[in-house]
């Protein structure tokens, strides 16, 4: 009798911490792990997986320019960096290692050369960044902004990839991972003020960089979860509990 | 410095600063008295607002990109029961009132094809008739003004 209650007892346990019943929460608390700070020489470097077709040329410019790379310049992101991370391919139903979680699926899109400022769509970045990708939509819907509006849009053009490149079976089960603009051109005109007064108007053209990836969203913005009550009151009690009386007799 | 700023302000140098600055024979000013150290202070005040060191790049970007200037979520959202569009709970379903919106201006809009030269008046009460109704009783059209519509009753809902 014992051992049929250890039996069914061990299946429920092993059930209860599979991958596929964890919550939101469990997930990223274990994720949330990797995000914290680490000394050089405590780092564990894991072996390469993944398998891209084509090696990245470090030694030619990202837009193919001709010329010698300087690494000071044109440092940002460049829709050619961001589409290089779509050829990489990890191998099935692979599970990492240092989360015990299958590797999530991420759509990598880049909507290019928009005629916005870089500050204003920012915003509207912010608002849907780390929220599920449906939510986002009808969010940005909702806020009658225009930058909103062209972000809505990018939104539904990496869905849509989503679907038909990468076959991905539920493509309103992702959520926005990554989302900032970038800005890729200046184009420069004039306007005059009272009195011959001339002035250059910048006409600012952005890249929209969106990244899409599977499973459950976090519900804090934040780098880590933030605190609870009961989280604040144990950091408390080892407080307290750490004190010490030194140098006593 | 601060005389000649005080100078191209118009404003009177306040006591003896010539002294400290330049030698009393070279430059002949005027001697300014100040009935109180409350006119002295407002005198003094234009230079007082002034920022004492620069700000650096990361703390203006804080300030520019600050939490109470970034966009909130709308939590009121409610789905409308007729046509499931989303909007939030304080105001009517946008789709469901643009229908009725649109019939309503096509009704103003015929409501003000009169021609008053012709000694047609708006005096009569208007009984609007949607395409495909027709009218049974004489009783509810009598003394009214017909409006027809193109528009079927049922597209309203």
């Amino acid at each position: 009798m014992l051992r049929n209650f250890t039996r069914a007892s061990s299946s429920l346990i092993r059930a209860g911490t599979a991958a596929e019943n964890l919550s939101a929460e469990q997930i990223w608390q274990r994720r949330s792990k990797l995000r914290v700070p680490k000394l050089q020489k405590d780092e564990q470097l894991s072996s390469k997986v993944y398998f891209a077709a084509k090696e990245w040329e470090l030694d030619k410019k990202a837009n193919r320019d001709e010329g010698e790379v300087d690494p000071l310049k044109n440092y940002g992101m460049t829709p050619e960096k961001w589409r290089y991370y779509n050829t990489i391919v990890w191998p099935p139903n692979y599970t990492v290692p240092e989360t015990g979680l299958p590797k999530t699926k991420e759509v990598f899109y880049c909507q290019e050369n928009m005629h916005f400022s870089p500050k204003r769509m920012w915003t509207a970045c912010q608002l849907i960044w780390k929220m599920n990708v449906d939510e986002a939509l009808t969010q940005l819907d909702l806020q009658q902004l225009k930058s909103c509006t062209m972000l809505a849009e990018t939104l539904r053009k990496a869905k849509q990839q989503a679907a038909d490149e990468f076959h991905i079976e539920f493509p309103s089960q992702m959520y926005v991972a990554d989302a900032f603009p970038v800005q890729s051109n200046i184009v420069k005109g004039a306007r005059r003020h009272a009195h011959e007064d001339w002035n250059t108007i910048r006409y600012r053209y952005i890249n929209i960089f969106v990244r899409l990836e599977s499973g459950p969203p976090p519900n804090f913005k934040q780098r880590f979860a933030p605190k609870s009550g009961f989280d604040h009151m144990e950091n408390y009690y080892d407080y307290l509990r750490s004190r010490q009386i030194k140098y006593s007799i | 410095m601060l005389e000649k700023l005080l100078w191209i302000l118009g404003r009177r140098p306040p006591l003896d600063f010539a002294l400290a600055t330049v030698p009393q024979a070279a430059v002949a000013r005027p001697r300014i008295t100040y009935e109180s150290v409350k006119e002295m202070i407002e005198d003094f005040s234009v230079v007082l607002g002034v920022p004492k060191y620069r700000t650096s790049k990361p703390k203006k970007v804080t300030r520019k990109f600050s939490f109470s200037r970034l966009l909130q979520p709308i939590d009121n959202l409610v789905t409308c029961p007729s046509c499931s569009n989303i909007h939030p709970s304080d105001s009517i379903c946008d789709k469901c009132y643009e229908k009725v919106r649109s019939v309503t201006n096509e009704i103003k809009k015929k409501m003000m094809e009169y021609n008053p030269y012709v000694g047609d008046k708006q005096d009569k009460e208007i009984f609007v008739k949607f395409k495909g109704e027709e009218i049974e009783k004489d009783e509810v059209v009598n003394g009214k003004r017909v409006i027809e519509l193109e528009k079927r009753a049922t597209e309203l809902v």
